[in-house]
């Protein structure tokens, strides 16, 4: 029998659909870290918590939507941002606080350094929600311009441009903090 | 340059280079971290032991069940709704009972129709008071009397209302009778009828007429 870490995440949602429990396990033992990686963009570590298990429960409920000819990855992380938007929006709602779309160092849901890396935090820090998030999906996960687009509901060049810009604010800011590896 | 980079999604100069090797560094390192981190590892078993529970056939079963039954409400107000919509619309349209006769029905209708003739001035001594009209819920008049004097600013054509078809042009008055609504007459159709016929001279003459023709 062939081991589950050599099927690729298509042909273990594939086998999901057709009823495989076990197969959805090995797809949230590679998606949990990541997922919480990039929900770390919208709130802080009990919150990246809470949606990832959403997440990852939507889509093991869903998983016969998934179009199999389909990269899975930004299927699962566009269904990620929805929630975790869909919840900012509720809680907003509910405290009537103003979020800023930009974090600002004094936000309360900002990760400390030991969560997640300096770089990343201070990407964070300067970035805008989404162009944070664009910089964790295409640096953090490797996921394609293309893919960001989808996961991001952004054009493509929308998505370069962000990451340039991105890319540029960050080289000004450690240009005059150097810091080491 | 600059255009040139973004649409090639690539750095534009050694620093924003350096930012970019930064980053995937620090997120190798946190992907090494993170497959060895014990907090990740307990929160994928409890959320794989809640998929195992869900996938449980006897959960499955139990929720399925339920769902059914939540539908059933929402069904019985649908079709409530329909049958509450499908009643306004067609209300208007309510077919004469079967059971009266034909015959009688024709002549309250003949006889509605002589009264409406300007030229026939014996018909008005007919008592109409025993008839029901149905009403509009709305007179169109009110709604087209406007428009029309608006546009006649902007035309030589003079728009005359009203357009209202339950209403007679010249007499303003209702012309479409409701059979459904004859209530009183009905009781003693015949006789009432005869009654009538009786107390008009020539009406059996023209109703005969009418009928050849």
């Amino acid at each position: 029998m062939q081991n589950k870490e050599s099927f690729s995440d298509e042909e273990l949602a594939i086998r999901t659909q057709q009823g495989g429990t076990a197969d959805f396990e090995e797809l949230a033992k590679r998606y949990w870290p990541r997922l919480h990686r990039f929900l770390l963009t919208y709130g802080n570590d009990a919150f990246a918590s809470d949606i990832t298990q959403e997440t990852l429960l939507r889509a093991y409920h869903k998983i016969s939507y998934y179009h199999s000819k389909k990269s899975f990855a930004p299927w699962v992380f566009t269904i990620a941002r929805n929630l975790a938007l869909n919840s900012l929006k509720r809680s907003k709602r509910k405290a009537e606080v103003a979020m800023d779309e930009n974090f600002t160092e004094s936000n309360p849901e900002i990760g400390n350094d030991h969560e997640i890396g300096m770089v990343w935090n201070k990407a964070k820090q300067f970035l805008s929600k989404t162009a944070y998030g664009s910089l964790r999906l295409h640096y953090g996960e490797e996921l394609t311009v293309k893919e960001v687009a989808i996961i991001m509901g952004k054009s493509e060049i929308a998505i370069k441009v962000i990451l340039h810009r991105s890319r540029k604010k960050l080289a000004e800011y450690f240009k005059s903090n150097p810091i080491k590896l | 340059m600059s255009i040139k980079s973004i649409f090639q999604n690539k750095p534009c100069n050694e620093a924003e280079n350096q930012v970019i090797e930064k980053l995937r560094h620090q997120a190798n390192l946190e992907k090494i971290s993170s497959s060895q981190s014990k907090k990740y590892g307990n929160e994928v078993s409890q959320f794989l032991d809640l998929i195992k529970n869900e996938s449980n056939p006897d959960r499955k079963t139990e929720k399925n069940n339920r769902n059914s039954t939540c539908y059933l409400p929402r069904l019985a107000f649908a079709s409530f709704s329909l049958c509450i919509a499908s009643f306004l619309i067609f209300k208007g349209f309510k077919k004469p009972e079967e059971n009266k006769s034909i015959q009688d029905l024709s002549l309250i209708e003949d006889l509605v129709k002589f009264e409406f003739q300007p030229n026939l001035d014996f018909v008005k001594n007919i008592n109409m008071g025993n008839f029901t009209w149905e009403k509009p819920s709305v007179d169109l008049n009110l709604i087209l009397t406007p428009i029309a004097d608006f546009e006649s600013l902007f035309t030589d054509i003079k728009i005359i209302p009203p357009f209202n078809p339950y209403f007679d042009l010249i007499q303003n008055l209702p012309n479409r009778l409701t059979p459904s609504e004859f209530g009183n007459f009905k009781e003693n159709t015949a006789e009432e009828i005869k009654n009538l016929r009786n107390s008009i001279p020539f009406l059996e003459e023209i109703y005969q007429t009418s009928r050849e023709s």
